[in-house]
């Protein structure tokens, strides 16, 4: 291949880089400008929009057991993760109904939505 | 001129390399320390029985074993330092590009917006000769005065676009009353202030990331845009905490000043 049709390729594939990067760095930040909420790669950090769920954990007597901050948990404390955008609502009740030996049940409390919702252990078993 | 034809001049023009060095060493200090966290939790992951995994894929690897850990630490930190000295840039660049990738897949406790941003700066910094000065690679005859400028202006843009999509976020009646201060906050004397100037810190905060947004394009503002930018993030630092993701955060963006320092 001639040097002349390497260095147009090249340009050419710069280009394309150049403009795709463009649209989706421009682009994707925008769509939690129409669904609200937060969202993984738009920039929306200390927003208010993380709603840091809370969980109790219900045994089978029926006593609910609240559980610390697991992003502001440090090592020893229980439950805890390392970063700030694991989704905690997918990965801890099954993760809480598996680990703690009496669990029946886990409650979840957030900012933003009115009610609790609770998820049965029997439900969310792994 | 057509599109076509300033798309060209753009795609071929050039930039200083110092400036650009000088970004690649801030953007590898920033990387070591992500980098040794990243280790650090790598093992937590598989080793501390109180850290829930997250893997975000049913088909996620596990990373779990020794060898695996010991060979993504390893890479992790020696591209970091091969970043900083100016050894192979690019390709050091790529590894913790690669890397970076890789652990997104594997866990959602390696997400965050200081790893989506410094992933994307050392991806750009893959496609431009940052160790073109200030550099092992300069120090052995391999010196140049000018390298590419397109992935630096994209590096410029990435900046920018951070800040403004950061101001209009914040623009909300939560994050204005000053509740996200105040509930985020590691610092007593912040927690402790009135509601009215907890308002005005988070006014404040969003009216200096809107203004920066394009206020570091203009020369006349620059150096101001610089001052402004470098106590903003020091605020965060002090309003927020030490914390090692929040500082490589920090450490990314004042790098990225660095490029806006070209006269020409």
């Amino acid at each position: 291949m001639s040097a002349e049709r390497t260095s147009s390729l090249k340009l050419a594939a710069s280009a394309v880089f150049f403009v795709s990067y463009l649209i989706v760095q421009v682009g994707y930040p925008i769509v939690p400008w129409f669904t609200g909420g937060d969202r993984a790669f738009t920039w929306r950090m200390f927003a208010g929009y993380d709603d840091e769920p809370e969980f109790s954990v219900v045994n089978d007597a029926g006593a609910a057991r609240p559980l610390a901050n697991a992003l502001r948990s440090g090592p020893g404390t229980g439950v805890r993760v390392l970063g700030p955008e694991v989704d905690q609502r997918r990965f801890f009740p099954p993760w809480l109904c598996a680990h703690v030996s009496d669990a029946r049940s886990i409650v979840v409390r957030d900012r933003v939505t009115p009610q609790d919702t609770v998820v049965s252990c029997r439900s969310a078993a792994p | 001129m057509s599109i076509g034809r300033a798309l060209k001049s753009l795609l071929t023009s050039t930039t200083a390399s110092e400036p650009v060095a000088l970004c690649r060493i801030g953007i590898g200090i920033a990387a070591l320390g992500r980098s040794l966290k990243d280790a650090r939790d790598l093992y937590l992951l598989h080793h501390d029985p109180s850290v829930v995994p997250a893997p975000p894929f049913a088909w996620s690897p596990a990373l779990a074993t020794l060898p695996e850990l010991v060979l993504v630490g390893g890479l992790l930190v020696a591209a970091s330092i091969a970043l900083i000295v100016g050894f192979r840039a690019q390709l050091a660049a790529g590894i913790l590009t690669a890397l970076t990738v890789l652990l997104y897949i594997t866990d959602q406790n390696f997400w965050g917006h200081h790893v989506y941003f410094i992933g994307l700066m050392t991806l750009l910094l893959t496609l431009v000769d940052s160790d073109a000065a200030l550099s092992v690679r300069a120090l052995r005859g391999g010196l140049r005065a000018h390298v590419t400028n397109w992935p630096v202006l994209l590096m410029k843009i990435q900046l920018s676009l951070v800040y403004f999509f950061a101001a209009i976020a914040k623009l909300n009646a939560v994050f204005l009353s000053g509740y996200v201060i105040a509930s985020r906050t590691t610092h007593p004397g912040i927690a402790h202030q009135s509601p009215m100037v907890l308002s005005g810190l988070a006014a404040a905060s969003l009216a200096a990331e809107a203004w920066l947004s394009f206020a570091l394009w203009f020369p006349r503002l620059r150096v101001a845009a610089m001052v402004v930018g470098v106590v903003m993030h020091a605020m965060v630092l002090v309003t927020f905490g030490m914390y090692v993701g929040l500082i490589v955060f920090n450490l990314t963006a004042v790098s990225v000043y660095a490029l806006f320092l070209d006269r020409r």
